[in-house]
C-alpha cells in the first residue's frame, strides 16, 4: 500500500493580496508515503492542513494528482474512504452527543456493520481510557478527552492511512506518551500521516519526516538523515546571566534554563566560535526545526 | 441507508433547539385554532341596556339564530331572506341609527349570510355597483341562481377586459360550481385567516429547524470528518434532506391534525358543508365548500412548505455559517408578505409564484388569491389562474431545490 503525490498543488484566490490574487497553499508537491509513521512539520501557514486535506479527499487538487496504489483517489470514491481515518485540527462534534452516541454516528457513516461496531467501540474507549465517560456529553469534556474522542473515531474503521492533524495537542504529557504508543503498534502495515508542532511526538514514533514551508516540501528523510544536516551547528554553553541579553541578538537561542548560581545554561544553533567554551551537542528534530523555521 | 437515516434522526430529535421549534408549533396549533373564536361578539338589548355576550356563547346564540335557515339555499329560501329585510327597511328606515338591535337578531341576522349574495349579484354590470335591498325583487331572488353566471361575466369583463383567455377559464370553472348553495351557520371568516397565519408560522418554525441542518458542520469544522467517511457525501446529503422532510412532514401532519380538529369542533364540523360562494363571493371559481378550502389550503402550505424546505436547505449548503443562513431565511420567509404590501403590481405577482414560500402569508397568500379577486398571470401566451400556479410552481421547484442542495454539498471545498 502506497500514497503518491504527484506535483500536487492548490491554489486560492487572495483578493487582500494586491498584484497577485492567487495564493498558493500547496505548490508543486511530489510524496512518496509508505506504510509507517510519517511526520509533516512546518510553520503556521506552510500549507500542512492544505496538504492533508487533499490526501484525506476532502479538497481536490488544483493541479497534480493524488493516487492511492497508483490509482488516482478521485476515481476511487467510497473505496478510498473507507480505508482513511481523519482527525482535523478543530475536531468538531455535535453538541447533543455522548462519547458513545458520537462514536455510533461515525461507525454507521463509515458503514461499519452494526455489531462489529459496537465491539470497536467498546475496544477503543477501552484503548482510549474513555470507558468512564461514553454516557458523557461530548461538549462537557476536558480538551484532552475531547481530543481522544477525535483519534477515537478516526480509528473507528481500522484505516489503512490515517491522517492526524495536530492530534497531540491539547493532552497532557501522560496521555501523549499513550497516544505515541498507541500509533506505533497501530502503524503497522499502515501509513500514519501527523502533523504536529510538538516536534518530540514526531521524533519519537515517526519513521519518515517530511517538512514543509511556504506550500513545498523543503526534505524528506528519516530523523537521523534530516538532523544530520545540521550535525555541527547545535551547542551548548554556560553563561553569567546579564550577558544574556548580548547573546540573544548574536546566536539562534533554541533553549535557556537559570542555574542555581546564577549563571544561564543555552542551547543554540550557530558556530563553536560564537560564545567561548560552548560544547557541541547531538542535534534533534526540534533544532532542525528552529533551524528551518528560525521565526518559529 | 436505513441505519445511517435512524442516526441522523435520532441526532436531530436529540438537539433542544429543534425540540423547543417543534413544541412551539404543537402549542401555537391549539392557541391559533382557538383565537379566532375569541372574535364572537353577539349584542342584544334587555331591559333598555346592551348586552354583549363574547366568545363561544356568543357564536353558539348566533348559530341557533340561524339554523332554521341552514341547509339547501333554495330561491324560496333566498326570496323570503329579501322579503324579511325589506319589511324591516320599511319599518325602520335603514338598518344604521335607530334599527332595534333584538329585531336585527331575529328578522335580518338569520337571513344575512343569503341575502348578502343575492345583493352581490344584482351589482350593476357596467360599474358593479351593489343595488339597494329596496331595489330588487322577488323576481330577482327567485331567479338567483341564473343571475350568477351572468353577474360573473359582468365582472370578467370589467375586471380582464384584455385578456380573453381568462374569461374563458373563469366561465369554463365556474360552470362547474354545484348549484344549489348550502349553508351551515357558525363558520368565522377569521377561522380560515388563521389557519393561513398559522401555515406561515408553521413553515417559519421549519425553516428556521432546516436552515443550519448543513452550515452547521462547516462552522464547528465537523463536516471535514464526515466528508472523509465512506458515506458523509452524497449518502449523507440524502440522509439529511430525508430526516428534514421526515420531522416537517410529522409535524405538518400533527400540528394541522390539532388545528384542524380544535378549530372545526370549535365552529362546529357542519360549517364544512357550507358553499364556498355563500361566505366569499357568489361567483368564487371554485367548485368547493369550506371543507375542501379548508384542506386545499393546507395542500397548498404543505406544497409551500416542502419547496421552502428545500430552498432552505439549499441555501444551508452553501453558506459558510448559521448566521447567515438564518439572516437569509428569515428574509426569504418575509420577502413574499413584505413585497406583497409594499410592492404590488405585477411583477410583484409573478415574483410571488416563483418563490417558494409565495402563496404563505398575509394577503399575498393562497387563501386570499382562492377567495378575494380574480387572479390570474400570463405566461408567454398562455393564461392562468393564479392559485393554480401557487400550487404548481412551488411543487416543480421541490426537486431542482433539492438537486442544488446535494450537488453544492457534495462539490463544497473542493
Amino acid at each position: 500500500m502506497e500514497i503518491t503525490l504527484e506535483h500536487v498543488s492548490k491554489y486560492f484566490k487572495d483578493k487582500a493580496r494586491k498584484g497577485s490574487p492567487v495564493k498558493k497553499a500547496v505548490d508543486d508537491v511530489n510524496l512518496h508515503l509508505t506504510p509507517g509513521v510519517w511526520g509533516l512539520l512546518g510553520a503556521n501557514g506552510s500549507g500542512k492542513t492544505t496538504l492533508m486535506r487533499m490526501v484525506c479527499g476532502i479538497m481536490k487538487p488544483t493541479a497534480g494528482r493524488i493516487c492511492y496504489d497508483g490509482v488516482d483517489i478521485s476515481q476511487l470514491g467510497d473505496f478510498y474512504r473507507e480505508v482513511i481515518g481523519y482527525l482535523p485540527q478543530e475536531f468538531g462534534f455535535y453538541p447533543e452527543f455522548t462519547v458513545q452516541q458520537y462514536l455510533e454516528y461515525i461507525a454507521a457513516l463509515k458503514g461499519i456493520p452494526d455489531t462489529q461496531a459496537k465491539h470497536k467501540i467498546d475496544e477503543l474507549l477501552t484503548r482510549l481510557s474513555l470507558e468512564d465517560v461514553r454516557k458523557k456529553k461530548i461538549i462537557k469534556l476536558s480538551g484532552g478527552m475531547k481530543r481522544r474522542v477525535g483519534i477515537g473515531q478516526a480509528l473507528l474503521n481500522d484505516p489503512e492511512l490515517l491522517v492526524l492533524d495536530e492530534p497531540t495537542s491539547g493532552l497532557d504529557p501522560g496521555e501523549r506518551v499513550r497516544f505515541r504508543n498507541l500509533l506505533s503498534e497501530f502503524a503497522q502495515d499502515r501509513i500514519v500521516l501527523i502533523s504536529t508542532h510538538i516536534v518530540p511526538d514526531v521524533e519519537y514514533i515517526a519513521a519518515r519526516n517530511a517538512i514543509m514551508k511556504n506550500g513545498t516540501i523543503l526534505q524528506t528523510g528519516t530523523t537521523q538523515e534530516l538532523v544530520s544536516q545540521i550535525h555541527g551547528k547545535v551547542f551548548q554553553a554556560i553563561i553569567p546571566s546579564q550577558e544574556l541579553g548580548m547573546w540573544e541578538s548574536e546566536v539562534q537561542i533554541i533553549n535557556l534554563r537559570n542555574e542555581e548560581d546564577g549563571s544561564v545554561c543555552l542551547r543554540y544553533l550557530g558556530r563553536p566560535s560564537d560564545i567561548p567554551n560552548a560544547a557541541p551537542q547531538p542535534p534533534c528534530l526540534e533544532d532542525l526545526y528552529l533551524y528551518l523555521f528560525p521565526k518559529s | 441507508m436505513k441505519r445511517l437515516y435512524i442516526e441522523e434522526l435520532k441526532r436531530v430529535m436529540r438537539t433542544k433547539s429543534i425540540l423547543l421549534f417543534l413544541a412551539a408549533a404543537l402549542v401555537l396549533s391549539v392557541f391559533m385554532a382557538y383565537v379566532p373564536v375569541t372574535y364572537e361578539r353577539f349584542t342584544y338589548e334587555e331591559n333598555g341596556r346592551e348586552i354583549t355576550i363574547k366568545g363561544r356563547e356568543a357564536l353558539a346564540i348566533k348559530k341557533e339564530l340561524q339554523s332554521p335557515n341552514a341547509g339547501e339555499i333554495t330561491p324560496e329560501k333566498i326570496a323570503a331572506g329579501l322579503k324579511s329585510y325589506q319589511h324591516n327597511l320599511e319599518i325602520y328606515g335603514d338598518f344604521y341609527g335607530d334599527f332595534p338591535i333584538n329585531v336585527h337578531n331575529s328578522e335580518i341576522f338569520p337571513w344575512s349570510a343569503i341575502v348578502r349574495r343575492l345583493q352581490e349579484i344584482m351589482a350593476d354590470s357596467e360599474n358593479g355597483l351593489a343595488p339597494d335591498y329596496t331595489e330588487i325583487t322577488e323576481e330577482n331572488a327567485l331567479h338567483f341562481y341564473e343571475r350568477c353566471p351572468a353577474h360573473l361575466d359582468d365582472l370578467m369583463n370589467m375586471e380582464q377586459k384584455d385578456n380573453p383567455a381568462a374569461r374563458e377559464i373563469a366561465a369554463e370553472m365556474y360552470s362547474k360550481v354545484k348549484m344549489p348553495f348550502y349553508y351551515y351557520p357558525g363558520y368565522n371568516s377569521n377561522m380560515a385567516e388563521y389557519e393561513g397565519m398559522y401555515l406561515f408560522l408553521l413553515m417559519f418554525l421549519c425553516t428556521m429547524v432546516t436552515s443550519p441542518v448543513f452550515c452547521c458542520e462547516y462552522q464547528t469544522g465537523a463536516d471535514d470528518i464526515l466528508r472523509s467517511t465512506k458515506h458523509g457525501r452524497k449518502k449523507l446529503a440524502f440522509v439529511k434532506i430525508l430526516c428534514t422532510m421526515t420531522i416537517s412532514l410529522i409535524t405538518f401532519a400533527l400540528c394541522m391534525a390539532i388545528f384542524t380538529f380544535v378549530s372545526n369542533s370549535l365552529f362546529g364540523w357542519e360549517c364544512r358543508r357550507t358553499s364556498l360562494q355563500i361566505i366569499y363571493s357568489a361567483v368564487s371559481l371554485l367548485n368547493v365548500d369550506l371543507g375542501g378550502l379548508q384542506n386545499l389550503v393546507m395542500w397548498a402550505g404543505l406544497v409551500s412548505l416542502l419547496s421552502s424546505i428545500s430552498f432552505v436547505l439549499f441555501l444551508s449548503s452553501a453558506c459558510k455559517n448559521t448566521t447567515l443562513s438564518t439572516g437569509l431565511t428569515i428574509a426569504f420567509c418575509m420577502a413574499p408578505s413584505a413585497l406583497y404590501m409594499m410592492a404590488g403590481g405585477d411583477f410583484t405577482s409573478y415574483l410571488r409564484v416563483l418563490l417558494p414560500s409565495g402563496g404563505l402569508g398575509g394577503t399575498n397568500s393562497f387563501f386570499y388569491a382562492v377567495t378575494s379577486y380574480f387572479e390570474f398571470l400570463k405566461i408567454g401566451p398562455a393564461t392562468f389562474w393564479t392559485p393554480w400556479l401557487l400550487l404548481a410552481v412551488p411543487a416543480l421547484e421541490i426537486p431542482v431545490f433539492l438537486w442544488l442542495t446535494v450537488r453544492t454539498y457534495c462539490r463544497r471545498s473542493m
